[in-house]
């Protein structure tokens, strides 16, 4: 559209202007020539418009972003599989030189059909993650991926090749999969670099834009918005994502600014997908519960992991932040559904939730030993109370989890490691991945449900309770507290829970 | 003179002070009526999925955008069978989708509760009647047994 105009207004104008001044031609045809090639030769700035209503500022931080600074390692360089299974890497990120914060994994050239989990999928310098490639439905082939680690300040890219042999599996399990992965929804990863802020003090917000299949998506409409606690819009910024990606915003609080608990609501759109992303941060005393997941993971066998077996049992960690006001009826919700989404396991728990304080909650289950296998979605939710009481959704974390035969295994051939750093120099660590660090202060909780239909037992010294309900066995265990019934035929719960201080704490995913 | 005065000041401020408590609870009151989130959403089922959609609106009936949606479904008997957060769009408009756990079956209930910063929050219900979900096993078993009966049918008729 904006070519054709300019196209059509060059040769309306031509004919009087070549005949009066060839000179004046060439030049105008000279600077369009240019005005056209300067966003070309500039890729990666591709902000497109920023407002900040807050402090009226207009900004334009350049990229910029270093290499050297990164080093990113991937392991294997080369995995051979058949189709329908799964290829696995170790990724490995850590610092050459200077911490910048939270750093983002994405993944480019993946096989259509098929789908890339980073777990995590971003994370503090020194980190290692695991990239699990589902080929299901994927097409036989060689394929080079492109794995990026970044930041604003810092980027880094490591190659390594996938080469899948034999025809795409086509059992029920892999349409129910991709059914799943099938729906093109853009998922927005982002953070801010703090949870609480002072007056005055800069917010940085970053992420990145993936597709359903963790593929990067370049040039994606990235809008951010910032609302105050009176749900005023205080800042508003627009980009695009760039080849990898990321996208980020800087934007300083004013001094006068209310203190209370600020959404940051962010919408992606690419090619007609969309995706919508929301956190929220404290400044100053927020007079409101400003509640954060701050870490999600999922443990089998004692280590994190992506993918887990029939009949194994599956540990999941939250860890929930509160930057506000004390929230004495906070509760953690839990639901995993299978890859046809029915729900296999759904549980809740109530605690308070003091201003500062970390709460840990562990939720194990058994998988039943013919559990559909493929993409499961976990999804955990901390809210206010009861939402039939009223209450609301604080906050939201997503994980998925391959569930595969007891027999699978993974076919991993070649062994190089890949290394994109071109300095060889000795690498000393500054940074952990922290999340939570000091001292386990106490252990209460007490559990209610929707309604009185649920039983609760509160035993200082219980260890485990076992529960058995058709198809599905599990099994709960806690060094203290609750124990609850199944809910709705899934299963039973057990849960941990552990109130911390923490020291720094990252918004992890 | 001197105790007069005071204990006609003390009337007149108590007189105030009342007066100041009743016109602030009406007006806290109209403030929380005038800022309450109204949502209504209506709950269907196709053949798979019970499906939850609905609209948010602010008391000038105007859609409101970005509001929080949290959704929670329950069976019968008041077990949780399923909990969303969604997000309402541009019209103010939201949707969810949802299965229920093997076993469940019959009327439920889902509630729905939406919030946004500088709103008092809004809340609706509505019943719900589960598509039921069955395992593999007892789809299997079904299957087998029709096909049972299907073969004694015909060597009876013969």
């Amino acid at each position: 559209m904006f070519h054709k105009e300019n196209i059509s207004v060059l040769s309306t104008a031509s004919p009087t202007q070549t005949a009066d001044s060839p000179k004046k031609t060439i030049a105008v045809v000279g600077l369009l020539i240019l005005f056209l090639l300067i966003p070309m030769a500039r890729p990666l700035q591709t902000r497109q418009a920023l407002f900040d209503t807050m402090n009226g500022n207009f900004d334009d931080d350049d990229d910029g972003r270093k290499t050297g600074d990164l080093m990113l390692l991937v392991e294997p360089a080369v995995v051979n599989v058949k189709a329908g299974q799964k290829a696995e890497y170790s990724v490995f990120v850590t610092n050459i030189k200077s911490n910048h914060g939270m750093v983002y994994l994405t993944v480019d050239g993946l096989p259509k059909n098929s789908i890339g989990i980073f777990t995590p999928n971003m994370g503090m310098p020194s980190f290692l993650s695991k990239l699990t490639i589902v080929t299901e439905n994927a097409n036989p082939g060689s394929y080079e991926l492109t794995i990026n680690a970044m930041n604003r300040k810092q980027m880094q890219r490591a190659s390594a090749a996938l080469t899948i042999s034999g025809t795409a599996t086509t059992s029920t399990e892999t349409t129910a999969t991709t059914s799943t992965s099938t729906e093109q929804k853009l998922k927005i990863t982002f953070s801010t670099d703090k949870l609480s802020y002072d007056k005055g003090e800069p917010v940085n917000i970053e992420g990145v834009v993936t597709d359903s299949s963790q593929n990067a998506i370049l040039g994606a409409a990235v809008s951010i918005q910032v609302q105050n606690p009176q749900g005023s819009t205080s800042h508003i910024y627009q980009t695009l994502t760039d080849i990898q990606g990321f996208f980020n915003d800087t934007f300083t609080l004013p001094g006068d600014t209310m203190d209370g608990t600020y959404t940051t609501s962010i919408s992606a759109a690419h090619q007609g997908h969309t995706g919508v992303a929301h956190s929220t941060f404290a400044v100053g005393n927020s007079a409101t519960p400003a509640v954060s997941i701050v870490n999600m993971t999922i443990t089998a066998n004692g280590i994190q992991a992506t993918t887990v077996k029939q009949g194994q049992e599956v540990l999941i960690s939250v860890e929930v932040l509160n930057q506000g006001a004390d929230l004495e009826k906070g509760m953690v919700w839990i639901e995993i559904d299978d890859p046809i989404d029915v729900p296999v396991f759904i549980t809740m728990l109530s605690t308070g939730l003091s201003h500062g304080q970390v709460v840990g909650v562990e939720f194990h289950f058994f998988l039943a030993n013919n559990a559909i296998v493929g993409l499961y979605g976990a999804n955990t939710y901390v809210s206010n109370g009861y939402i039939s009481e009223g209450g609301v959704f604080l906050d939201k974390e997503q994980r998925t989890l391959i569930v595969e035969t007891a027999e699978s295994t993974v076919t991993t051939t070649t062994s190089q490691t890949t290394t994109t750093n071109q300095t060889t120099t000795t690498n000393e660590t500054t940074h952990t991945a922290t999340t939570v660090t000091n001292e386990t202060m106490q252990t209460t909780t007490t559990e209610t449900t929707e309604t009185s239909t649920t039983t609760t037992s509160e035993t200082a010294n219980q260890t485990t309770t076992n529960t058995t309900t058709p198809g599905t066995t599990t099994e709960t265990s806690s060094q203290t507290s609750l124990t609850e019934t199944d809910t709705a035929g899934a299963l039973s719960q057990a849960v941990d829970l552990t109130i911390k201080k923490p020291e720094l704490v990252w918004r992890l995913n | 003179m001197k105790n007069r005065l005071p204990a006609k000041s003390l009337g007149t401020i108590s007189a105030i002070i009342v007066l100041l408590i009743a016109l602030s609870m009406a007006g806290l009151c109209n403030v929380n009526a005038q800022n309450q989130l109204s949502v209504s959403f209506q709950v269907s089922n196709d053949s798979e999925y019970t499906i939850v959609a609905g609209t948010v609106t602010d008391p000038a009936n105007n859609p409101v955008e970005g509001a929080a949606v949290s959704i929670q479904a329950v069976d019968s008997s008041g077990k949780a069978v399923h909990f969303e957060l969604v997000y309402t769009d541009g019209n103010g408009a939201f949707t969810d989708k949802f299965k229920t756990p093997e076993g469940v079956s019959g009327e439920g209930n889902v509630f729905v509760s939406a919030g946004k910063p500088g709103y008092d929050n809004g809340t609706a219900q509505s019943a719900f009647t589960a598509v039921p979900e069955f395992s593999t096993t007892v789809v299997a078993v079904v299957i087998s047994i029709s096909i049972a009966m299907l073969i004694l049918r015909r060597r009876t008729s013969k």
